[in-house]
């Protein structure tokens, strides 16, 4: 037994806990997990749709909005034009019920903001142009502003154009958040309120001071801004938005470095937070346990790479001493194979299994098993590496403040 | 500013919880340890049985010496490999085991007194039935022994080179606190470093690469 045992030891031990805490949060309430409020007054809503260059996918966007299941009168769109070089103003002109506003190249924030300035509706919706709404989005979310300190709501977000290997594991990822998001909105801990398809009380908003544009992640930056002042948030598991997730691997690196540093940068920010009971279980438990779960992450990286590498050297060493000889291995399989850790490997993994089934019909979907096999495969093996991966690149690059270009 | 509270509830049954997995897969570790000897154990048993049906023919060897060689090569290669499978087994559950069974030990030093009798019997053998073999002894120790990896590759190629031409024991050096047979064999051949390999009587101090090994074969067997 060596002090790298008893960390591997305690990292499964605290991953199981985590584990363990969502999936009984998730029986004790499994019968609310679908109920939300009936709308007794459908609020105005406005949706802001800052848009860089979307010529190719705002149409579709903007046909989704516009046919909503909601009343026509009571919707209004703005787009906000961001300097696009293309023919996206043109594209957004083509609907007569969309506002267009433009302004310089300036950032999301900084559209959000002009654009809110517009709005003199009780809620204000944002969505990205790359993504769109369900037609019943609207009327699942509307209801959760009955209670007055309801400040934001999540939806529900899916990822469409299932087509490349990146996308399929998105896939997978984006419904074990739809599943996850709820459990949060029960625990009151939410710590962003998404882009596409986030919805705000107007007045709150403006109360607070808008969207900050010197943040990398302006959707989670507000987000602990609310918090901050006390304000809660709420979440429909099945109020969807579909997203066109970035497609290549450089798209998807980026996009996550980006919101990882996000995160740290918006936990340094707000740094009184963390631990404080004040603010409940955002502070106490989320904001230090993502700390150890970084480090979980990390630390299982590392150690898997540092092992892998050393046994592969130790092995061309051996084989250089037998003067390159081939050894057909004798495999024998007994008792022996099996490692003290196999308990914790095999029970995690279980509730890994349980979790992705769950969020899976919980989401509506079907398993599909013959046909989707590959996203689930991609998913168990391929996802946790690079989940680390960025997690450990984010906080590397924030420890040392490496520039900030996205 | 409202207060949020925390629900506490929650915590205390996830913890508890997780102890009682904590506590489940301390104890499984535990058993699967036990469970391994046991399977050591058996095994070490099978060869144990071939050990004292080699014991019993040596001694007959007395009375009948022309059948007794032949039958007693005949298996005795086959005996020594199956020895040495299981003491490789020990050497990797002593190696890689993370809690060891207290069992373990005292395997281990049966283990060891069987592979030290095969060695004197293949000696024996050399000597009263005119074979064509060497033996090695090779002393290994998981204290400190960065060459031992490389010299168990090395003789892992003289093994599947020369067959049954090559006779190889791997002891552990720091058994000679508890073992006298070890302890005698240390001071007899003067074995003060790790690795050392005894190749029918002369010592070898340090690695021995499989080139040299096979310099050595050749002179001493005449063959190539």
């Amino acid at each position: 037994m060596q002090v790298a045992d008893i960390v591997v030891v305690a990292v499964y031990v605290f991953m199981i806990y985590c584990s363990i805490l969502w999936l009984t949060l998730f029986f004790k309430n499994r019968k609310r997990i679908f109920s939300e409020p009936r709308p007794k007054k459908l609020h105005s809503i406005t949706f802001l749709l800052p848009a860089y260059n979307e010529e190719k996918k705002i149409s579709e966007c903007l046909e989704k909005i516009l046919s909503l299941n909601y009343p026509k009168e009571k919707l209004k769109v703005i787009v906000i034009d961001d300097g696009s070089t293309d023919n996206t103003v043109k594209m957004a002109r083509k609907y007569k019920d969309v506002k267009v506003l433009k302004q310089k190249h300036a950032g999301k924030a900084a559209a959000l903001n002009h654009g809110l300035k517009h709005v003199t509706t009780e809620l204000v919706a944002c969505m990205d142009a790359d993504s769109f709404p369900d037609a019943n989005y609207l009327y699942k979310l509307v209801g959760l502003f009955q209670k007055r300190e309801v400040a934001a709501a999540t939806p529900a977000i899916k990822v469409v154009n299932v087509d490349s290997w990146i996308r399929k594991i998105q896939w997978m990822e984006y419904l074990f958040q739809i599943f996850l998001r709820k459990l949060f909105s029960i625990f009151e801990c939410e710590y962003v309120v998404p882009g596409p398809g986030g919805i705000y009380r107007t007045s709150v908003v403006r109360e607070i001071g808008g969207w900050d544009g010197s943040s990398l992640t302006e959707d989670m930056e507000i987000t602990f801004r609310l918090r901050d002042r006390g304000y809660r948030l709420a979440n429909s598991i099945d109020a969807y938005t579909y997203t066109n997730a970035p497609k290549s691997f450089m798209g998807l690196w980026n996009q996550r470095i980006r919101w990882y540093r996000g995160y740290l940068e918006n936990v340094r920010r707000y740094s009184h937070m963390i631990g404080n009971l004040k603010y409940g279980n955002f502070g106490f438990f989320i904001l230090p346990a993502n700390f150890f779960w970084i480090f979980c992450l990390g630390f299982l990286l590392f150690s898997s790479l540092y092992n892998s590498i050393r046994d592969i050297v130790n092995y061309f060493i051996a084989w250089n001493y037998m003067n390159y000889l081939i050894i057909p291995p004798e495999i024998e399989v007994s008792v022996l194979w099996l490692s003290s850790f196999s308990f914790f490997h095999v029970f995690f993994l279980f509730l890994g299994l349980f979790s992705i089934c769950l969020s899976i019909s919980l989401s509506k979907e079907r398993i599909g098993l013959m046909k989707k096999f590959d996203r689930y495969l991609l998913f168990l093996f391929i996802y946790p590496i690079l989940i680390s991966l960025w997690w450990v690149v984010a906080a590397f690059c924030e420890v040392l403040r490496v520039s900030k270009k996205w | 500013m409202v207060k949020r509270k925390i629900s506490l509830e929650i915590y205390i049954i996830a913890g508890i919880i997780t102890i009682s997995v904590l506590i489940a897969g301390v104890y499984f570790g535990l058993f699967l340890s036990g469970e391994k000897v046991k399977f050591l154990e058996s095994e070490l048993a099978r060869v144990r049985i071939s050990g004292d049906d080699a014991t019993l023919q040596f001694v007959l060897l007395n009375f009948f010496p022309n059948e007794s060689c032949s039958i007693l090569e005949e298996r005795f290669y086959e005996i020594q490999m199956k020895t040495a499978k299981l003491g490789s087994k020990v050497e990797e559950y002593e190696r890689t085991e993370k809690i060891k069974a207290p069992e373990f030990y005292e395997l281990k030093k049966a283990y060891t007194i069987i592979l030290l009798n095969y060695w004197y019997y293949a000696k024996k053998l050399k000597e009263e039935c005119n074979q064509t073999f060497l033996t090695i002894l090779y002393f290994y120790s998981n204290v400190y022994c960065p060459d031992c990896p490389k010299q168990g590759a090395a003789l892992g190629y003289i093994k599947e080179k020369y067959r049954e031409k090559a006779m190889i024991f791997s002891l552990d050096f720091d058994l000679g606190k508890e073992l006298g047979s070890v302890k005698l064999l240390r001071l007899g051949y003067n074995v003060t470093i790790v690795p050392t390999l005894v190749v029918d009587d002369e010592r070898y101090e340090g690695l021995v690469t499989a080139d040299e090994l096979e310099k050595i074969f050749y002179s001493k067997l005449a063959i190539g």
